[in-house]
């Protein structure tokens, strides 16, 4: 240790034993501290009630529009629903709306059951289409 | 009872340690303030330049959050190193808060520099004016210089405990040490025409 550093010692020594003979004392900062940390937990306790409830309405709102935006969903759906089934034709209701008699004469063409037939004339035999 | 813990206050806070959590309790923790308190006084009035007021709002600020857990203390270093780095991150916030509100407050009444120590009717004596230049002086060097003087010379910490409550290297504490220690001892002389 230099000279310097001893100087330097002995006045931040005299610094020091000034600042020691004026210092707050140890229970008022203390007292003070304690008061604050207290009502830092308060507040704290406060404060995460407050996000409780909040998280709690955002859940109960978003559920409840949720809910709300199914149940239009699904009456729109049985709406539909029940739409189809009154538009709904059987494929054999043409006949019902014919008369008895034309109903007796076969069809002129059942191009599904006699695929290739044709009838040339009323009185000819009937030919395969190709001959 | 041994602690073996780290230090989580600020950005040390996520940092996690694969040993054993162990905390103090309030009441260990209220002993060990109170028996660094005078010390602690000397180490927050030099972080804010030697406002006594500003001073005692840090320490305030300082205990709350120890005792409230804010701060914890782990046992990484001794709990002198880590309670001046706590009161030195106060120190800074507080500064920085006070500058804001008088930058925002534009009152003149608000302004809140260092108060200046020179000596009134009741420190007349020879020693108290010394004491009085010194801090004149300290207030004149670069913040760095001013932490590790003081920690070394005022609180006779090392120049390493230093360097762990400054939160720098080792080398730049040693570095700001040995160019303050020179521009401390030019500020002396020439205030008071060389030290006595």
């Amino acid at each position: 240790m230099t000279m310097l550093d001893d100087e330097l010692h002995a006045h931040f020594r005299e610094l020091r034993d000034d600042d020691a003979m004026t210092a707050v004392s140890f229970d008022a900062v203390r007292a003070v501290a304690g008061g604050r940390a207290k009502r830092r937990r308060t507040s704290r306790g406060a404060r995460s009630a407050w996000w409780l409830a909040a998280a709690v309405i955002v859940v109960v709102a978003g559920s409840a529009v949720a809910l709300r935006a199914w149940r239009g969903r699904r009456a729109g759906g049985v709406a539909q629903i029940r739409l189809d089934v009154l538009n709904w034709r059987s494929p054999t209701d043409a006949l019902l709306r014919q008369s008895r008699a034309a109903t007796g004469v076969s069809q002129p063409i059942l191009g599904s059951v006699l695929d290739g037939v044709t009838r040339q004339s009323d009185t000819g035999p009937l030919t395969i289409k190709g001959d | 009872m041994p602690v073996t813990l780290t230090v989580s206050y600020g950005e040390a806070t996520a940092h996690t340690h694969p040993v054993r959590r162990e905390r103090l309790d309030r009441a260990e923790l209220e002993r060990e303030l109170e028996r660094l308190h005078t010390e602690s006084w000397g180490w927050a009035l030099a972080c804010v330049g030697r406002d006594r007021d500003v001073a005692q709002e840090v320490l305030q600020t300082m205990y709350e959050r120890v005792l409230s857990g804010v701060a914890a203390y782990d046992g990484r270093s001794s709990f002198r190193t880590w309670a001046f780095g706590v009161i030195r991150l106060t120190a800074l916030e507080e500064l920085r808060r006070r500058r804001r509100y008088a930058s925002r407050v534009d009152d003149d009444a608000v302004v809140l520099e260092s108060s200046d120590p020179a000596p009134g009717p009741d420190l007349l004596a020879e020693r108290a004016e010394r004491a009085a230049a010194l801090a004149a002086a300290l207030a004149r060097l670069s913040p760095r210089q001013r932490e590790v003087l003081q920690l070394v010379f005022y609180h006779d910490m090392t120049i390493e405990d230093a360097a762990g409550v400054m939160r720098v290297s080792l080398g730049s504490a040693r570095t700001h040490y040995e160019r303050g220690k020179k521009a401390l001892a030019a500020l002396l002389m020439s205030a008071a025409g060389g030290i006595r």
